[in-house]
Parts: structure tokens; sequence; C-alpha cells
């Protein structure tokens, strides 16, 4: 058996923040929103929405399309670092509960940031073959809102909040999920934290040196891995970590066309900003495509992934 | 090791596509005219950083506002 990708939801909140009401207080003007972060608004949850709540959303969209869905999910695999209450139990076994999922069903939370999906794709991806699942689900929500200071120009003009359900299957399968590539610079983990006071913490320059050094080679490896070459990729569907990052890396790819920027009505949500993409369509049309999640820990990660025929 | 300014405004112009850095003098403040925000001046360190093999720490940083502060900056390092 085979697993691969057939099918993605999202949810993303309704609540807005309009960073355009934010200029002066941030110093900074809508041009540089517009063609540095990349968003005029980022999305926000309500305050009483917990990160299961997204999640579960995100899974119900799933389900609305996919008939039968829940009766038949054998695996839950949710991605996040910032889970319902203090972090125990895991919010997957909440959301199983609330998703009234059979108790059969192996359900972990995984740990990584805005890596945290392509991880999720290859610890899924592995999970179920060598146990024999055929249907299993991949979620992120992971809501920066509940960490970000809104008085933080470095975080709070960028993190959106949003979630994703990932419906991964060796049945009706629309991408062959190709071999990955990983790594960690752990010397770097405190450029990129919550903080004692329980505020994100993020050194700016850093995490963009890193995007921009890093990632262009972990997907020049991730093609290598996968026998692809480079003028075969329809789609590099990077994290979304800004617009400046994306079109850093895009330049240093050779690739700005192919390398699209599309979380400016959202913002940056972290392990979402892939899966979004791809669920919306983004590669309606593409045969071949690079997903590489990078960031906190500092973490990154990458595969190919190609249509089924 | 000497770095000329014609260099180093080389440099800086590879990053700023956008901008005609071409009438910059080298103790022109481009941070300070408003002309490069915190986003472009990490590109242009990380340029300089990856042409010239030195490592610009974030303490360092806000001093370059001019192409003759990286220029000095890479003359000391490479001292």
């Amino acid at each position: 058996m085979t697993i691969g990708i057939a099918d993605i939801a999202g949810y993303v909140p309704e609540g807005r923040v309009n960073l355009e009401e934010r200029l002066e207080q941030f110093g900074v003007t809508r041009s540089f929103l517009e063609e540095k972060t990349g968003s005029l608004q980022v999305a926000v949850k309500n305050e009483g929405q917990e990160t299961s709540d997204l999640a579960e959303a995100a899974v119900r969209a799933l389900a609305e399309r996919q008939a039968g869905l829940l009766e038949r999910v054998e695996m839950l695999v949710l991605v996040t670092q910032n889970p319902d209450g203090y972090g125990l139990p895991h919010t997957s076994a909440i959301l199983h509960g609330r998703l009234g999922l059979l108790d059969s069903v192996a359900a972990f939370d995984v740990s990584l940031g805005c890596s945290g999906w392509v991880y999720g794709l290859s610890i899924a991806k592995s999970f179920m073959e060598s146990n024999g699942l055929h249907h299993g689900l991949l979620v992120t929500a992971d809501p920066y809102s509940k960490v970000v200071d809104p008085e933080d120009r470095n975080t709070a003009l960028l993190f959106g909040d949003a979630a994703t359900a990932t419906l991964l299957s060796d049945d009706g399968v629309e991408w062959d999920i190709g071999r990955f590539v990983f790594g960690t610079d752990g010397t770097r983990a405190a450029d990129l934290r919550v903080q004692d006071n329980r505020k994100l913490f993020m050194n700016g320059r850093s995490i963009f040196t890193f995007s921009a050094t890093r990632v262009p080679g972990c997907i020049t490896d991730a093609l290598r891995r996968n026998d692809l070459g480079a003028d075969q990729v329809d789609r590099y569907l990077l994290h979304q970590g800004s617009r400046f990052i994306v079109d850093t890396i895009g330049k240093r790819l050779g690739a700005e066309e192919r390398t699209p920027f599309l979380a400016g009505a959202v913002g940056n949500t972290v392990s979402s900003t892939i899966p979004l993409m791809l669920g919306d369509g983004a590669c309606r049309n593409d045969n071949s495509v690079v997903a590489c999640g990078f960031g906190v820990g500092l973490s990154w990660a990458a595969t190919v992934l190609r249509r089924k025929t | 090791m000497t770095v000329t300014v014609e260099e180093l405004r080389d440099v800086i112009a590879g990053v700023l596509k956008e901008h005609d850095v071409s009438g910059w003098s080298e103790d022109f403040d481009f941070i300070a005219s408003g002309e490069v925000d915190s986003l472009d001046h990490a590109s242009i360190a990380l340029a300089v950083e990856e042409r010239y093999g030195v490592s610009i720490s974030d303490e360092t940083i806000p001093e370059l506002t001019s192409i003759q502060a990286f220029q000095r900056e890479i003359a000391r390092q490479k001292a």
C-alpha cells in the first residue's frame, strides 16, 4: 500500500486584525505591508475559541465533502505548539472525542511549527504504511494569537490563525508523496520562542538569514532525492513566512514566477500555510510541486508532491 | 583587503533592484533617509556577508547605515 494526499480542507476564522489601522503605531507604511510582510490584515480567532475548535472546524469542512470520513479515520495527527489549555491532555485526544471517532483510532500531537505539515506528512505516511492503515487525518492548528503581543511589531504584523485537515489515504489519492529532506539548527532555537511572559519573541533578522540561506539548499537536496530537475517543478509551495522571505527564496531559486505568496488575506498561519495553498487549488494545473516548511526550531523539511495519474 | 565604494554600491544595487543607488555618496545614510527599511537592510547585510566572507552581528548592523560604514566593517574584519 502507498499512502498519498487525497483531499485538504482549511478553516480560517472570520475575525481580522486590520493592520492598515496600525501603521502609525508600528511606524510602517502601507507599501511596507504590501511588499514586505505581504498582509494588510491577519486572521484572528475569537477569544473563546480553542485550538481544538479551529481543528474541528477544518476536519468538519473536510468531512462535508468526504462522505463517511469520520467513521473511516484510523489515525489522527495534530500539529501544534499552542495546544488546548496547558497541553495535557494532548489536543488530538480532545479533538478525537469532539469528532466522535472510533476508539481504535491512533491519535497524537506533533510539536512542530512552520515545518510541521511537511514533517507531519512523513510521520503520518510512515505510521499508516507500517501499520496497514487506510485513512488518516493530518491536522494543523497553531493559533499564534495566543502568544503574539499585539504591541510587538516584529510579530503582530505577521501571524494569523487558521487550521487545516489533510486526508491521507491509499484510495482516491490526488498527490503522491515523495522522499523527504529534514534539518534542524538548535543553536538558533532561542531566535523564535515563547518567553517567560508567555509572549512570542522573534529575532527577525536571524529568521530571515536562516530562511534565505538554508531553504534553497534544502530544496535542491529534495529535488535530488526525488530525481527531479528544477526545470520540472511547476510550483514551489514555501511556508508563507512573509512576502519578503518567499520572494527572496524565489529569487535565489531563480523561480520567482513559480514561487507564490498567497497569504495576503490571512497572514502567516504557521504549519497551515502550505496545506491552505494546496487545498485552495493553488496547484490545480500542476503536476510536480515542492513543499518546503521552515521556521521555529529552527527546523526545516521539504518533499516533492506529484499529481497522481 | 580593500573594498571599493563602487563594489559595495554594486552589491547594494543587486539587492535593491527597484532603487537607483548610483547617486548614493559613500556617507549617504540610507536608513535615516527612509530609502531602506529593516528587511532590505537585513538583505544588504546578508549579501555583504556572502560576498566578502564576513559575519555581521545583530549588535553591529544598526550602525551600518551607509556604504562607508559597511566598507569600514569589512576592512576591520579583514585586517
